[in-house]
């Protein structure tokens, strides 16, 4: 019998190559760790297919299973996901302490794990089956999770007449934290998830600018983790080493070449490692792809 | 005879390998029909390992239907720790020798290596191994399993086959109860009878197309057994009332 598939749920990509929605590891001790902190593109398949559902609504299940058995845990939601993150400056895995990280009876080297996101009775979006990463301890996933931009910066909505602009938040809680200020009222936070183009171009001038800003005067923790971030890529500099002393106004940073190559440098490197090159071409041809099919229809 | 369970060690499991082997050679070639268990292999202290906690069994003790088996193994190795044995070839490999001739031949695919033997090369095939699949789904549903093992411990029925074949569906309580609701009903003690002949409409494989197709939309694993039936259509629902 052909199976008809009329439903729009979505894929979910786990433990891919490349970028996975969610990744899963399991360690010998039979304890899983769940990273989903990349649901961005989930997230944007849902608005336009189900622009109705709220995406609070929406509960992620992992369900772990063999043979009869079957192990599941609600890991949040996708406006909500519970996740455990990499906290990359201080190299350490920081994990939710409030989900049950044992896989009960089952095997870590046999168990395979399937994603649901689901809405009432509805499945919205789901992986196939597939195996948790092997891992001897936590700590092993460190050298292999990937650095999220969002760990980063954060993004902010405020009632302002740029379009975007960055610095470091001066009040609690995120006092010090760097943030991309964008406009309410235009709704950019949300052209960003959406738009490939609109968060390559904001990103990187974003960086680039609290970089610079960073190297003046290094005064807190952030701007510290920034620069550690940025000096991964530079083969030449450490931020420490940088003769800013003689930087008396922003301005005047611009005339300094090892300054600047440091900065240069990190802006280039954050553009690889976020690949927003590919992505603002891939978004491109999608967007010139979606005009010559509208006007092919009306063409014909 | 009584023996405490034991586990077979990496010899002891290629020595009952060969076991079944020859005892599949001697069926085809006629010469035998009948088997005995193995009991200078499992009782051999080179072959095997102790399990705490595990109960002793009767190796030569025969079983109505398999609910009877899976109640009976279920209860001698309820204290073990699962963590540890749940997936263990040798100790099922062991289990399925103490009780060989309730499970060899068998009834259908009657002497299917798979049926006797658990691999550690072929992991994926071990839902079909008789001593270890018939326990779990017991210890997995409870009584509810009765509409699964109400037949010979030797029978992997059609309706099992088919389940098993899915991991949802094998591992989804809900759809064990839609089907227990549907298509069997339970007799005197520990028995029962299937209440439905293939070709009929909404029969078992017409319902396993069904799920096919609403777990495609569906979250079946969280809904209960009302939830799907409700789903289906309205000869399930009739065949529901008919089996009450």
């Amino acid at each position: 019998m052909t199976l008809l598939n009329y439903t729009k749920r979505i894929e979910i990509l786990c433990n891919t190559e490349g970028n996975s929605d969610i990744s899963i590891y399991a360690n010998s001790k039979n304890e899983y760790f769940v990273f989903q902190e990349n649901l961005s593109r989930i997230k944007d398949e849902i608005n336009k297919k189900f622009p109705d559902i709220d995406s609070s609504q929406i509960k992620i299940f992992l369900e772990a299973y063999r043979d009869a058995f079957r192990k599941e845990t609600q890991w949040g939601t996708l406006g909500n996901p519970i996740t455990d993150k990499i906290d990359f400056f201080n190299k350490k895995v920081v994990i939710d302490k409030d989900i049950n990280r044992d896989l009960g009876e089952i095997d870590s080297s046999n168990v395979r794990f399937r994603a649901i996101m689901s809405y009432n009775e509805s499945i919205i979006a789901a992986s196939e089956g597939f195996r948790p990463l092997p891992i001897a301890n936590k700590e092993e996933i460190l050298k292999v999770q990937k650095f999220k931009d969002s760990q980063l910066m954060g993004v902010l909505e405020i009632d302002m007449e740029e379009l975007f602009s960055c610095n470091f938040h001066t009040e609690p809680p995120h006092e010090g934290k760097p943030v991309i200020y964008v406009n309410k009222k235009l709704g950019i936070k949300s052209d960003i998830s959406s738009d490939s183009r609109i968060k390559s171009l904001i990103f990187s001038s974003a960086f680039k600018e609290l970089i610079r800003r960073s190297i003046i005067d290094a005064d807190n923790e952030y701007k510290k983790r920034l620069l550690n971030y940025a000096q991964t890529f530079s083969d030449n500099h450490k931020w420490q080493d940088l003769k800013v002393d003689k930087i008396e106004t922003p301005a005047d940073i611009f005339e300094n070449q090892e300054v600047n190559e440091f900065i240069d440098d990190a802006a280039s490197g954050y553009i690889s490692a976020f690949n927003l090159l590919k992505k603002y071409q891939e978004q491109k041809n999608e967007t010139i792809d979606g005009l010559e099919s509208e006007v092919n229809e009306y063409e014909t | 005879m009584k023996l405490k369970i034991r586990k077979f060690n990496q010899k002891g499991n290629e020595i009952f390998s060969n076991f079944v082997k020859n005892s599949k050679r001697e069926f085809t070639s006629k010469k035998k029909s009948k088997f005995k268990t193995p009991i200078n292999i499992i009782n051999d202290k080179s072959l095997t390992e102790p399990i705490n906690l595990a109960g002793e069994i009767d190796v030569n003790k025969t079983f109505e239907n398999a609910f009877e088996y899976a109640v009976y193994i279920n209860d001698k190795i309820k204290d073990i720790d699962l963590k540890k044995y749940r997936w263990d070839d040798g100790l099922f490999n062991w289990i399925s020798a103490a009780l060989f001739p309730n499970f060899f031949p068998g009834i259908r695919s009657g002497i299917d290596e798979k049926r006797v033997f658990l691999s550690d090369v072929s992991k994926s095939k071990w839902r079909r191994h008789f001593a270890r699949t018939l326990w779990e789904i017991y210890h997995v549903y409870g009584e509810a399993s009765l509409c699964l093992l109400f037949k010979e411990t030797n029978n992997f029925s059609d309706e099992l086959e088919t389940v098993s074949k899915s991991p949802i569906m094998f591992s989804c309580k809900g759809i064990v109860e839609a089907y227990s609701d549907m298509y069997f009903k339970k007799e005197k003690g520990n028995t029962g009878k299937q209440t439905y002949k293939r070709g009929e409409v909404a029969d078992f494989r017409n319902f396993i197309d069904e799920l096919y197709q609403l777990e495609l939309n569906l979250d079946i694993f969280r809904m209960s057994k009302n939830q799907i039936i409700a789903k289906l259509n309205v000869a399930f629902n009739d065949r529901v009332k008919k089996n009450k």
